[in-house]
């Protein structure tokens, strides 16, 4: 079961959330597409409540991530090339993928589930690159975050999640 | 270790590489930089604007190279220098410029473009020929690429066959390692 995933550009910003079957959310569970949660939206979502709460929990996924790879460094054997890939508790687990230009693939999904790295770099690979790095009209200024608001490349995502043999079970 | 990235230089060459027309993208560029020196009437600008422009294409480009080839970080700048030209000009352009003249510390060398294909049928007219470097955006992406991966280069032509000179040659200077941001402490 896939929970949720978000998107850390190399300004440590969190440039695109999205969740699916993640427990303890209340919005209803339908198939449609204008339903699908997404943040940070440009025009400002219909619930601002749980937008400010998306902004704390997005600083907190960071600063996770941030001090275990810190920690993850200082532990290591040999200098730079380890990298932790997931850790997992009893409800879920989160699993980690970060490229060379210091993005960041966090998602989440139920302990249970196997490896997922391969999919974030699928995501990266068949997603990301396509929808959004060739996308002429997505602004690109490397020294900003910009959300990725991009309906085709939310589409996109959610067909891939949602055909995915461990989504739903 | 060389011949282990023109190993995987070719693979991705062959296998994972949508090819387009060389002439379109040929003709294209040409007249782009026609267009820009038609609009700046100069060169020192044109040259410029061709390095900022190369600088945008740099920052894109690298994802597309990142996700392809699948390559990690690089250990240093020799290694670094040997993946641009072994594997990234031989993603993008099919050529592999020969990496020389590594200065003494290791923080600076040459390109030798052996063949670019962007000079196919261009002749500089002879106003030009000292004060236009037809490829700069290649210093541009050059720069744009690797500051994305944290390491920030001066990169310049110093010479260029379409000036007379006998060879191209890209100039790369390691400036320094860019840090990685911090979240900000106050959160």
């Amino acid at each position: 079961m896939i929970y949720s995933l978000y998107l850390f550009d190399r300004h440590c910003q969190c440039v695109f959330y999205t969740e699916w079957n993640r427990p303890g959310a209340s919005r209803s569970t339908s198939d449609d597409l204008r339903n699908q949660y997404v943040w940070p939206t440009q025009h400002g979502s219909s619930d601002p409540r749980k937008d400010t709460a998306m902004v704390d929990e997005a600083k907190l996924v960071y600063g996770v991530i941030y001090s275990l790879k810190s920690m993850v460094a200082k532990l290591s054997a040999t200098a730079g090339s380890d990298q932790f890939l997931s850790y997992r508790t009893n409800t879920y687990k989160l699993h980690y993928f970060e490229t060379a230009s210091g993005l960041k693939f966090v998602l989440t999904s139920d302990p249970a589930t196997s490896s997922l790295l391969e999919v974030l770099k699928q995501i990266y690979l068949h997603i990301y690159l396509e929808y959004v790095v060739k996308n002429a009209l997505v602004p690109a200024d490397p020294k900003k975050s910009l959300p990725i608001a991009n309906d085709y490349f939310c589409a996109v995502l959610n067909n891939y999640i949602k055909g995915l043999a461990c989504f739903q079970s | 270790m060389a011949k282990q990235y023109k190993t995987l230089g070719e693979e991705i060459w062959k296998n994972r590489v949508e090819t387009i027309s060389a002439e379109l993208f040929i003709f294209t560029y040409g007249s782009l930089v026609t267009q820009l020196v038609k609009d700046y009437e100069d060169y020192d600008q044109v040259n410029a604007h061709l390095e900022k422009m190369g600088y945008n294409i740099g920052v894109r480009l690298i994802e597309d190279f990142l996700a392809r080839s699948g390559w990690g970080r690089c250990t240093d700048f020799r290694e670094t220098m040997e993946v641009v030209s072994k594997i990234g000009f031989k993603m993008f352009l099919n050529i592999t410029p020969t990496v020389t003249h590594w200065s003494a510390d290791s923080k600076a060398c040459s390109l030798i473009l052996d063949e670019n294909p962007l000079n196919d049928f261009v002749e500089l007219p002879p106003e030009a020929q000292h004060k236009l470097w037809y490829s700069n955006a290649l210093c541009g992406v050059l720069r744009g690429a690797l500051e994305m991966v944290q390491m920030q280069v001066e990169a310049k032509f110093t010479s260029c066959v379409l000036r007379g000179d006998d060879i191209s040659e890209i100039q790369v200077k390691f400036v320094r390692h860019l840090q990685e941001e911090v979240p900000d402490p106050d959160d």
